[in-house]
């Protein structure tokens, strides 16, 4: 059958592409095993978690990962956004630190505000937190109001990322108290904008479309990660003398999970792609990138929980964390709904 | 992965963009044979412009695109709005490419000109009464009589038979045979002696779906494409066709009806006075779709690199029909919330009210082809190695 198709589509490969190159390819598979490797999904329980995740931040910049796509004078490759997406969407599917997210924003912050010193520090592996503002985010332009700090373990500095701007901030002063987060795999701080100090600044929303890029990706991580777990006890777990993925109230949810994951997978490299050509689409891309994807790991989430049984539900699962740190990174760089609003405003590209 | 297209493909996109502003005919009448003949029309003119038979080879007369141009000129079609295949998708999309793979130089001779000219129709005869999803348990009998099998039985849902000129046509040669073992696929002649074609009214107000009955119905046995009672596996090569990219365009369209229905909800005032753009949950839902509807489109730019690099559809086509058969749904309850009583003016054509043709047409679009069910137990077997039911 496969000689007879080929017959049938017999063009040669075209430069238009979303399949990975062989130099992708290895990245990818460089990525997959080295954070299976450094994050098994139980390193998350117990209080071993934070350690590990500390740890690998360093491997992580001593691998050259946080900067790969620093150019060369820094020590990077020069890759791009589609490279990137590669690691962040390893990154998600084992629930990975978000200081790697933070530290590769903050890093090009630094860089591009003439921090040359710090900009260093951060690739070295500095632990950086992601700042969030509470309501919304074009209020904290002017520094006024109250954010949350989220990282994995004791960091001095954070990033905010604004629409239109982005800071990099002291946070040594602050008697931020770390308050109980509903992810338990992350430390979560409160604190008053106005007293934090700000080291580093850029204009421009780059870094917020790259960050929501990022977390796209690693919504898709996470979709796949729910779907990988669902699909092995599905295998295994046995109802009525049958494995229950032979029941088709089963397989029929784990086929939508694999369909929704695709389609937020392919949306994500598209999307890295129009915004490394600049394309004047890229926003809407990433935008709706975010969307599926964001949609896809919350209902992959749920069906994984659902599909586990009472088991789904425990603690000792890590079931319950796919949707948690998905809770997360939904309040990251804005939420859904300013994906949306951004969607239904800018209009399709003429090709 | 680049997204950049190539020199040829920037240039391929502009002679395909130019030949359709000049060729693209007015719109298709809606009466069932007027319509086959516009659709045939429109074929010859694709023919003569070196525009038929997309994908197949060069030696069959085809022209041999690659998927991401084939891409490239549906994407064309939409923006030019030019005809769909209509009537000639089966004879384009499926039997002409069964026919390559499977059939007798004879067969392939006398055929594929003639699809590829425009110059006959072709119709599907697989489901049953007593076989849909099922299809290896149809029954429809042919009795192999001299040089001839003699077909006594009948299909159902059958699309465009009454004006198809031959069909794809799945029988039990073998009377003792189980399941899939003991069919054949054979070319009937729509206008041999014992066959009855009876319309059937579909909910658009259609009657593009026929019952076919056959009473002794004699086919040549050099009519057969594989072996006798070895059908079932050239049927699944022309439903892994029928699969593979015969949807792509309305995979494009799905996109371009989306914008319309934005453009709709900021034109059509709501109960209240406000738009129906203003309304955040009518807004919120558009915005999802038209991303339902870039994400279908990188699938289909993955989807068909990986043909143009392996040779072969893979079970991606699944996918991609699932997800789309639920944007078009969820796009029919938007527009019904955007256009309220509006929905409601339909005079049983498509032209009367799109809208509310699309909306009743997106449950074919979950049913024929393989039902979303179907396509979801093709993923859980082919793509996730489930264990089976089965
Ligand atoms: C507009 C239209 C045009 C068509 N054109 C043609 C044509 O030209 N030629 C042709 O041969 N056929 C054609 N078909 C038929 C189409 O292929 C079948 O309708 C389809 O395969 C479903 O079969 P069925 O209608 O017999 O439903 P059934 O198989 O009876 O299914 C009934 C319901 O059960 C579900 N179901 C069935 N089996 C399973 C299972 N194993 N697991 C889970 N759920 C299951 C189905 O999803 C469906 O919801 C057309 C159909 C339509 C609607």
């Amino acid at each position: 059958m496969v000689a007879a198709h080929a017959l049938i589509f017999c063009g040669a490969l075209d430069a238009m592409d979303l399949l990975l190159t062989d130099e992708q390819e290895g990245l990818q598979s460089t990525f997959a095993k080295g954070i299976a490797k450094e994050l098994p999904l139980e390193r998350l329980h117990g209080a071993q978690g934070q350690a590990a995740d500390n740890a690998s931040l360093r491997t992580f910049a001593d691998l050259g990962w946080l900067r790969m796509s620093m150019p060369e004078e820094w020590g990077g490759l020069g890759l791009g956004y589609a490279e990137e997406v590669l690691l962040f969407r390893e990154l998600g599917r084992n629930l990975g630190p978000l200081s790697v997210l933070a530290g590769v924003l903050a890093a090009r912050l630094a860089a591009s505000s003439g921090k040359l010193e710090l900009a260093e520090s951060i690739l070295d592996g500095e632990e950086i937190g992601i700042v969030v503002p509470e309501g919304d985010a074009g209020a904290a332009s002017g520094g006024a109001g109250r954010a949350r700090l989220f990282s994995t373990g004791d960091c001095r500095k954070g990033v905010l990322v604004l629409p239109d701007g982005a800071s990099l901030l002291d946070l040594t002063a602050l008697d931020g108290a770390a308050a109980p987060c509903l992810d338990g795999t992350l430390k979560m701080c409160s604190f008053e904008l106005g007293d934090a100090r700000p080291v580093g600044h850029t204009e421009g929303g780059d870094l917020w479309w790259q960050g929501s890029l990022l977390t796209a990706s690693m919504f898709v991580g996470q979709a796949e990660g729910a779907r990988n777990m669902i699909l092995e006890y599905a295998k295994v777990r046995q109802t009525f003398g049958r494995p229950i993925g032979a029941y088709q109230a089963v397989r029929h949810p784990i086929a939508e999970m694999t369909a929704r994951a695709e389609h937020a997978r392919c949306q994500t490299y598209y999307a890295a792609l129009a915004l490394g050509m600049g394309r004047a689409d890229a926003a809407m891309q990433v935008a709706a990138a975010r969307t599926l994807a964001q949609d896809a790991a919350r209902k992959n989430a749920d069906a994984n929980i659902q599909l586990h049984g009472a088991v789904g539900i425990t603690s000792e699962l890590s079931a319950h964390l796919f949707l948690k740190r998905g809770i997360v990174l939904s309040n990251l760089f804005g939420r859904k709904k300013a994906a949306l609003r951004q969607i239904l405003n800018d209009d399709l590209m003429e090709v | 992965m680049d997204l950049v297209y190539t020199p040829e493909q920037i240039e391929f996109r502009r002679k395909a963009r130019d030949w359709l502003k000049e060729n693209v005919p007015g719109t298709r009448p809606s009466s069932r044979e007027e319509a086959a003949a516009y659709d045939k029309a429109w074929q010859r003119r694709l023919h003569d412009g070196g525009w038929a038979g997309l994908n197949w080879p060069k030696e069959y007369g085809g022209a041999a695109l690659t998927g991401i141009q084939s891409l490239i000129w549906f994407e064309e079609c939409e923006r030019a709005n030019a005809p769909a295949y209509g009537l000639m998708s089966i004879a384009q999309t499926h039997a002409g490419p069964t026919l390559i793979a499977r059939a007798s130089e004879d067969l392939k001779a006398f055929h594929l000109p003639r699809i590829l000219r425009g110059e006959s129709l072709w119709c599907q005869g697989f489901s049953e009464p007593g076989a849909g999803s099922d299809l290896a348990s149809l029954k429809t009998k042919g009795v192999i009589d001299g040089d001839h099998i003699v077909v006594t039985g009948q299909k159902i849902w059958t699309t465009g038979a009454s004006t198809a000129d031959y069909q794809e046509l799945l029988v039990r040669t073998d009377p003792d045979s189980e399941r899939h073992r003991g069919l054949t696929w054979i070319i009937c002649d729509m206008r041999s002696p014992g066959i009855t074609i009876r319309p059937i009214e579909t909910m658009m107000g259609e009657s593009a779906i026929n019952e076919v009955f056959y009473d002794e119905v004699r086919i040549p046995i050099s009519n057969v494409v594989g072996d006798i009672n070895g059908g079932w596996s050239v049927a699944m090569s022309t439903l892994a066709f029928e699969r593979g990219t015969t949807f792509l365009r309305d995979q494009i369209s799905l996109s371009a009806k989306v914008e319309r229905a934005i453009d709709l909800a900021r034109r059509t005032p709501l109960a209240d006075g406000r738009f129906a753009i203003e309304d955040s949950a009518i807004a919120e839902k558009l915005a999802e779709l038209k991303a339902e509807g870039l994400g279908h489109r990188a699938m289909a730019v993955a989807n068909v690199s990986n043909v143009d690099r392996t040779g072969s559809p893979g079970p991606e086509g699944s996918m991609v029909k699932l997800l789309v058969g639920g944007t078009y749904k969820a796009l029919g309850e938007v527009v019904t919330e955007i256009l309220g009583l509006g929905m409601l003016d339909y005079d049983h054509s498509r032209a009367s009210n799109p809208w509310a043709y699309d909306f009743m047409n997106s449950w074919v679009v979950t049913i024929a082809g393989g039902t979303s069910e179907i396509q979801k137990e093709i993923i859980a077997d082919r793509v996730l190695e489930l264990p089976r039911a089965r």
